[in-house]
């Protein structure tokens, strides 16, 4: 089956939905279809629980949620929920900048044309291995916020909470008033204070974060969770599963230290990591958008004009899914993206958009300025991403360990494809979400290149549809429906390696 | 554990779960809450280990956002003639649904 529209938003997170609303309110007849594989709008940010699962009240940042929604229900869009975009492929007719994309959905697969595409996917969380990582028992500062959150159910009840950044605090203190004993709560961003106070100006006028701040440390001290600045967790202990948990005070330069007085081992059953988070780059890269290394937020993201388009045409990009910067940039940002599709095509006159755009400039400079607060701050140093022995696993899905990657790079693997190629990693069902960075920081640290902190010196990983995992019956299924079509996607000879554009 | 919406002083808002259910998991049957993802039923009974890599111990949900893929589960399907992997963080409990946390192991062996 294959459908037609003017723009699809890929994401009805904050991203999407704000783009949505924008784009909506000046292209009332524009057909839009919105896309999430949720099977509710709002994102990790405006996560809803399911609504079988009721909650009383308000809950954290509903009121400005329900704004959203609102402005984003107005449009006459069409919603796909439950639904992942697994590849996309320029149409390729002359003169036209289209994409179709492929949707898989739990009843099966359709494919999508659209004149624009808005990405607004978001992001995941960065994977830091260290020793017992893969124990059951540790999760990420995600994973624990959507079960409080969105279940009401606990991850453990003795739980050490590591990370840097404000939702190691916001997770920690979640926990505590869920009833769980916080054993430990390791702000790792070492010399805290003396860092975050070069950054006062682009504190200002972020008063309902500083807020939320000060409301976590309450929680905190009220629930008597001993606070650790400068400390980090560095290994979880265990047969089955965690029992306990190694920490360490870490150098400025992130790299734990040795010593009976700067290593300690706590008692719990969960340890809880929240390191930053990393822009899903799959399908823009899958789409080859031009991709650049951010050494100072410690990520890939993809290059944009200051309108969010993507290098290719056709193309916006808006939110984390372009670099990490949260909520509040996230929703500018798909404004712009907004309005800049629908100049793009013809439904806002190229004067009234340009207006309409530097409205929003102010808004976008302060965001980022805070944006880049944070991954000064907060990124984790290089010192910290090596704490991996030569038997922890980096690729969680093929069972790679870093012994296996490093036997691989004095093999002569010099690139993330080449160590692939070799060992597997990132070929499992995550498609190297979680162990690309990884893989790209063994082959710099064998190269003596550690410290520069430049991933890109290894290359990234050339992305592979089906970005998502596809249902093979589903794929028969669109076979039968269409013959000769049974593996869609773009063209083999379309295909060139965006690591080496 | 299910956090009680009673309990005395939590900070929280109440809240209200589905409509009690009941869903089997290796061959036992569990009370679970309809509106609850697979993860959070396993949690709320203690089950942490979900997957069974061929080579190496258990693991656990990890990321929590579908991303992952580290909370695989086997589910059985009525329509299909073998079970299906799914994703336990995203993936709703369903009245009967049969699940299976250590299928992978057994399927590679």
């Amino acid at each position: 089956m294959i459908e037609t529209t003017d723009v699809v938003i890929v994401g009805a997170g904050v991203a999407g939905l704000s783009a949505l609303a924008s784009l909506a309110e000046v292209a009332p007849t524009a057909r839009i279809h919105i896309i999430d594989n949720h099977d509710q709008p709002g994102g990790q940010y405006y996560l809803q629980p399911n609504p079988a699962f009721s909650v009383d009240g308000r809950l954290t940042h509903r009121a400005e949620a329900e704004t959203l929604f609102q402005r984003a229900q107005a449009a006459s869009a069409q919603w796909l929920l439950n639904t992942e975009v697994w590849a996309a492929a320029p149409t390729g007719q002359a003169g036209d900048s289209g994409w179709a994309l492929e949707l898989s959905a739990p009843d099966g697969l359709r494919r999508l044309r659209a004149r624009a595409v808005i990405l607004a996917v978001g992001a995941c969380e960065r994977a830091l291995p260290f020793p017992g990582w893969t124990l059951p028992g540790v999760l990420t500062a995600g994973a624990a916020q959507n079960l409080i959150k969105s279940q009401r159910v606990l991850p453990g009840r003795r739980v050490v909470v590591s990370g840097s950044g404000p939702l190691t605090w916001a997770v920690a203190a979640n926990l505590a008033e869920a009833g769980a004993q916080v054993v430990a709560v390791l702000e790792a961003a070492p010399r805290l204070v003396w860092r975050g106070a070069r950054h006062l100006p682009a504190l200002w006028g972020q008063w309902h974060r500083l807020r939320e701040g000060f409301a976590y440390w309450r929680v905190l001290r009220r629930a008597g969770a001993p606070i650790y600045l400068g400390w980090a967790a560095v290994a979880a202990r265990g047969e089955t599963d965690v029992r306990q948990v190694e920490i360490a005070r870490l150098r400025p330069d992130w790299r734990p230290m040795a010593g009976p007085t700067n290593r300690r081992m706590l008692d719990a059953d969960t340890l809880v990591v929240g390191y930053g988070f990393t822009p899903a780059t799959q399908l823009s890269r899958l789409m080859e958008c031009r991709h650049v290394f951010d050494r100072s937020a410690g990520v890939w993201a993809p290059v944009r004009s200051s309108d969010m388009a993507a290098s290719q045409p056709g193309v916006w990009i808006a939110g984390d899914g372009a670099g990490i910067g949260g909520a509040d940039l996230a929703r500018v940002e798909g404004q712009i993206a907004g309005l800049a599709v629908a100049r793009h095509l013809g439904w806002l006159r190229p004067d009234l958009a340009r207006s309409r755009l530097a409205q929003l400039q102010p808004a976008l400079r302060r965001q980022r300025r805070f944006a880049a607060l944070l991954a000064d701050v907060f990124t984790p140093g290089p010192g910290l991403c090596m704490l991996a022995q030569a038997d922890t696993i980096l690729c969680r899905c093929e069972d790679v360990t870093l012994g296996e990657v490093a036997a691989a790079i004095d093999a002569g693997a010099g690139t993330v494809n080449e160590v692939k190629g070799l060992t597997r990693a990132g070929m499992g069902f995550c498609q190297g979400r979680m162990c690309g960075d990884l893989v790209a920081r063994a082959i710099l640290t064998a190269r003596g290149l550690c410290e520069a902190n430049d991933l890109s010196q290894a290359g990234a990983a050339t992305p592979r549809l089906p970005v998502w995992p596809v249902s093979l019956a589903h794929l028969a299924a669109a076979g039968r429906a269409a013959p000769g079509r049974a593996a869609p996607g773009r063209s083999d000879t379309n295909e060139r390696d965006p690591a080496r554009r | 554990m299910r956090i009680e919406s009673s309990a005395p002083m939590s900070p929280l808002t109440p809240h209200h779960r589905g409509r009690p259910i009941t869903i089997w998991i290796d061959g036992e049957p569990v009370t679970a809450f309809e509106g609850e993802t697979l993860a959070g039923v396993l949690l709320a009974e203690g089950r942490r280990a979900l997957q069974r890599h061929g080579s190496s111990r258990a693991r656990g949900l990890y990321c929590g956002i579908g991303v992952c893929f580290e909370c695989l589960v086997m589910v059985e399907s009525d329509a299909e003639e073998e079970a299906v992997s799914v994703r336990a963080c995203v993936t709703l409990a369903r009245e009967g649904m049969r699940i299976h946390t250590r299928a992978m192991q057994e399927n590679r062996s």
